[in-house]
């Protein structure tokens, strides 16, 4: 009976389940502080990006495509092309909708807004994972780092339950995120052709 | 005072017989055999159905994605997103039975979760009990009662549904408009009488 425990807990403990194996506090630090560094000489992400939304009841995930344009001061594009023509950019304490030619403006002082902001942006470079809004549990799982992110806020616990932040090793910003809804659905997003630190052009950002 | 009763019941009776005219269908009652009309909107099971939305509620104006499922006889579920991914609301439809599984916090009303409650299993609802056919210039018209009030199901020529037109005794309260594109995707447009709302529906084919 004993070896059975040891057995359950060494399989448990090794993350065979599939979440990997977790980092020990000084690794996790160590992690930080090499994320923190790097993203800080960040200037510009551009990239591509696929969107699968999982609904329990559907056969298949729904999948929209699109780019986002970010910059160091944090703005940013996020555009949807594919099934909808949809764009957003958060700019100057403003928020510009372009919903298929409709164009309108939101408040920057729109709480629910200004955190989606900061997750989407915080989530691409990979800032997030040293918010103090989340508690962050690390873990590592063959050549990925998947960072669990619960938010401490109340306002973004009513929208999100958990994000999970998918670093490649040797890169310091995210290549997946996955946000898990109260209702167990979640989002993945995955990040293709990305480009850091490249030049974009300002019109990008025009409304 | 009997005078003033008379007249009083009089002008009941003429505003009641103004107000009805909007329910008469004008065509000629033709025998049928037909006991059921059959909606083919969101009658497949287990097929996933999903639509690009526009919600235009009391002057807003919203755009997503509409997702449904018919999981088996009389039950279907659907769940309203954002186009950011984020269900807004997600309703399971079993018989006359209306199951919320979630609603963000946001729409977390009774009187916005019954509205939807009561529109979306309108919009949902495949299977009539046919009480009268009538033959109109574009097609035939089916009446039938659904959640307490009459149903007009207009058929073209082709005998394809057009319009689904739903009135109490005194006025229409929700109408949906059926169009078909030549790519064949199917868009379906709500409009409800009695409060500002509008759902404009379109088939999103891979």
């Amino acid at each position: 009976m004993k070896y059975y425990l040891v057995a359950i807990y060494t399989f448990l403990s090794l993350g065979i389940l599939g979440q990997g194996i977790k980092m020990t506090t000084g690794e996790l630090n160590a992690f930080k502080q090499k994320i923190e560094k790097e993203t800080q000489a960040l200037t510009s992400i551009q990239t591509d990006f696929i969107q699968s939304k999982h609904l329990a009841f559907l056969s298949n995930d729904i999948e929209s495509k699109g780019k986002m344009y970010l910059l160091a001061d944090g703005t940013l594009k996020w555009a949807y092309h594919t099934p909808n023509q949809y764009s957003i950019i958060f700019k100057n304490n403003q928020i510009l909708i372009d919903d298929n030619g409709k164009k309108s403006n939101v408040s920057g002082g729109n709480e629910v807004f200004n955190k989606i902001s900061h997750l989407i942006s915080g989530s691409v470079s990979g800032k997030l994972f040293n918010d103090k809004e989340f508690d962050v549990v690390c873990y590592k799982d063959g050549d990925e780092i998947v960072a669990h992110l619960t938010p401490n806020d109340k306002t973004l616990k009513k929208y999100i339950k958990v994000v999970y932040l998918y670093f490649k090793k040797d890169e310091s910003t995210v290549s997946k995120v996955r946000l898990v809804e109260p209702s167990e659905d979640y989002t993945l997003i995955t990040f293709v052709n990305k480009q850091l630190n490249v030049k974009i052009n300002p019109s990008v950002f025009n409304h | 005072m009997l005078k003033l009763i008379q007249v009083f019941s009089i002008i009941s009776l003429a505003f009641l017989l103004v107000s009805c005219k909007h329910l008469k269908v004008d065509g000629k009652l033709i025998k049928t055999n037909e006991e059921k009309f059959i909606v083919p909107y969101f009658n497949v099971e287990n097929k996933d159905y999903l639509f690009s939305t526009r919600i235009k509620v009391y002057g807003n104006e919203m755009s997503g994605l509409l997702a449904v499922k018919k999981l088996g006889n009389q039950h279907k579920r659907l769940a309203l997103l954002t186009d950011f991914g984020n269900t807004l609301i997600d309703m399971e439809f079993q018989g006359e039975q209306v199951k919320v599984n979630y609603v963000v916090e946001d729409l977390n009303r009774k009187v916005i979760i019954n509205q939807f409650k009561r529109n979306f299993q309108l919009l949902l609802q495949s299977e009539y009990i046919v009480k009268d056919v009538y033959e109109v210039d574009e097609g035939k018209v089916f009446t039938s009662k659904f959640q307490g009030k009459k149903i007009h199901l207009h058929v073209n020529q082709n005998e394809n549904l057009t319009k689904l037109v739903q009135a109490n005794v005194f006025k229409n309260k929700n109408e949906i408009n059926y169009f078909k594109s030549l790519e064949g995707s199917d868009s379906i447009y709500f409009t409800s009488h009695q409060f500002p709302i509008e759902v404009i529906l379109n088939e999103k084919i891979k």
